[in-house]
């Protein structure tokens, strides 16, 4: 929905699966390169001129064309609520790739589908992948190095026209290298697990801080700009009524016969028709009525208290009912992003080297939306009562509550 | 339990391994509440799988993240080579007022955990974590078997060390008991 606030994000997956491709293999022809591994990781990686070495590069690119093909149209927007339990886009990626159609291209091709299907989705509950296969699949789908994020960040960037997304991935994939995983803690001789994971040279420290920094502008000035988030509800709205059943199917076929084309046609249609199911909430989206902010939290309040917007939520929906606010809670950021780096003095921890990565902000999107015909008096309401509804207070504290 | 109530517990953690000397880096911080809540029964709800050094909740990551952006914890860089520690922050105050009892009741609990692994590293915790995770997959094995399936996920853990390891569990699992810290 992000073309609804910047109108030339309209690109799709399709461009932007053929990015992740080329970076993947980018990544890979660097990282294998016989002059940039290290003693301790250049066993797992298999020798220039072999089979194996043209062979998993392919599974790579293949990999990387298909990681997104299990999205949902509009994607992320409609993923959270509506698919059955069990259902994720990756176990509908795993499925495309093991289609009979597929496998037909990948016999072809001389190509094993359940090697793809390693490298093209995170690893699922009991799955622990030998380390080549999670340096592959790391080059795939990596927090930090990853070219899903890489292609992303750049392509969306280009097409929001949002500069601050842009970062030196040339000269960041120069530095990528195959590394022994940093030391956490000072059990020196007891470091545990040694699989390897993908980390920078020194000299690729700041094109590292610049992808990390990339990440935190998008999501804070794109991905979670108030009004596409207000959007993504209202379209959660909206095809939660339209749909079968309340959600997708979660079958392959159906899958593939869904498209952003479809669900923007029926909104197009609801949108006009009054008896038409979801009508409010496509109207919602197609006349750009969307709810507007009643409160968006400050640094201050939060630290006060974190609870204090959903406080405030669930006092308007007391007074204003339930169908005239809605609450949109998110934060994006890993919990530690650190990578290895290597350095004239070995294989160090990245944030022991830059003051930058430990201190990037966690991007988050925390308001509260009102029906836009309510906002004047609502604002005027929550202006007089703002101070005594957040304060911090002792909750419920049944557990089973979620 | 709520997700602030884990934050409550997971910040009162933080907290404690720190007082206690404790490194409280990712790792640290993701095996302790694996054996809050698999070997003492605390019901906080992450789901764990085998992941970098044993049992991990991506859960768990997203929820150290979320605090982090309410300033409810924080990273500190360590001298190289060594990864960044956690730390409570200003915001986690508030935490206590809102969730006294449920840091009360679980106090017993904190308080073994945090005795028993405070000063464990990296290898140790993966060790005890892999090996409290096969007793679940495995409960009616033998400890051999359980052996095998440990040396099977780790390699680089020998046989010898997965014995101990499965050891030391059910010690703390016996001492826990004769504490009454499980809970049912």
């Amino acid at each position: 929905m992000s073309y609804l606030v910047y109108p030339g994000a309209t690109h799709r997956r399709f461009e932007h699966s053929l990015g992740v491709m080329e970076l993947a293999t980018r990544i890979y022809d660097v990282v294998c390169d016989a002059a940039n591994l290290t003693d301790e990781v250049r066993d797992i990686v298999p020798a220039a001129g072999t089979h194996a070495r043209v062979y998993w590069r392919q599974v790579l690119r293949m990999a990387a064309l298909c990681h997104d093909t299990g999205h949902l149209p509009f994607s992320h927007a409609a993923e959270e609520r509506l698919l059955p339990d069990g259902v994720n886009h990756e176990i509908l990626s795993e499925a495309v790739i093991r289609s009979d159609e597929m496998s037909a291209i990948w016999k072809e091709m001389h190509l094993d589908a359940d090697d793809i299907v390693a490298l093209a989705v995170e690893p699922g509950d009991g799955v622990v992948l030998p380390p080549w296969k999670a340096i592959l699949n790391e080059m795939i789908t990596g927090a930090v190095f990853g070219a899903d994020r890489m292609d992303y960040l750049l392509r969306d960037s280009l097409h929001s026209g949002v500069a601050y997304g842009r970062f030196d991935h040339a000269r960041l994939i120069d530095t990528l290298r195959i590394l022994p995983a940093a030391r956490q803690d000072e059990s020196e001789s007891d470091p545990g697990d040694p699989t390897p994971q993908l980390g920078v040279t020194l000299g690729g420290l700041q094109s590292a801080e610049a992808l990390v920094l990339a990440r935190y502008f998008m999501f804070s000035q794109v991905y979670l700009h108030r009004v596409r988030r207000i959007y993504d509800k209202h379209l959660e709205d909206f095809l939660v009524e339209w749909l079968p059943a309340g959600h997708f199917s979660g079958r392959l076929d159906d899958h593939l016969a869904m498209t952003d084309a479809h669900v923007t046609v029926a909104m197009l249609q609801a949108s006009a028709d009054t008896t038409a199911p979801g009508h409010i909430h496509a109207r919602r989206v197609v006349n750009r009525d969307h709810f507007k902010v009643l409160y968006a939290p400050t640094p201050i309040d939060v630290r006060a208290n974190a609870a204090g917007a959903k406080q405030l939520f669930d006092a308007a929906c007391e007074k204003y009912g339930s169908e005239a606010v809605r609450y949109d809670r998110y934060s994006k950021g890993g919990s530690t992003d650190t990578f290895p780096v290597l350095t004239t003095e070995g294989v160090q921890a990245s944030n022991g080297l830059s003051d930058v990565l430990g201190n990037v902000p966690i991007a988050s999107s925390h308001y509260v939306f009102i029906q836009p015909e309510l906002a004047p008096q609502a604002r005027r309401w929550k202006d007089t009562n703002l101070a005594d509804i957040i304060e911090a207070r002792p909750e419920d504290e049944e557990e089973g509550d979620t | 339990m709520k997700g602030a109530q884990r934050a409550a517990l997971v910040a009162a953690l933080v907290g404690d391994l720190r007082s206690a000397g404790g490194w409280a880096g990712e790792t640290h911080v993701q095996k302790t509440v694996f054996f809050l809540q698999e070997l003492l029964r605390v019901p906080m709800g992450f789901a764990f799988q085998l992941y970098k050094y044993g049992p991990f909740s991506f859960d768990l990551s997203e929820q150290l993240g979320d605090m982090r952006g309410l300033g409810q914890l924080k990273l500190e860089p360590q001298r190289p080579p060594y990864g960044p520690k956690f730390a409570v922050a200003d915001g986690a105050a508030q935490l206590e007022t809102r969730f006294p009892k449920t840091r009360s009741k679980y106090r017993p609990q904190l308080d073994f955990i945090v005795e028993q692994l405070s000063s464990a590293g990296v290898g140790q915790l993966e060790r005890l974590a892999t090996a409290l995770l096969v007793e679940s997959e495995l409960p009616n094995a033998s400890l051999d078997a359980r052996v095998s399936s440990l040396c099977t996920y780790k390699p680089h853990i020998d046989t010898d060390q997965a014995r101990d390891a499965f050891a030391e569990v059910d010690a703390m699992r016996q001492q826990a008991k004769h504490l009454s810290l499980i809970a049912e």
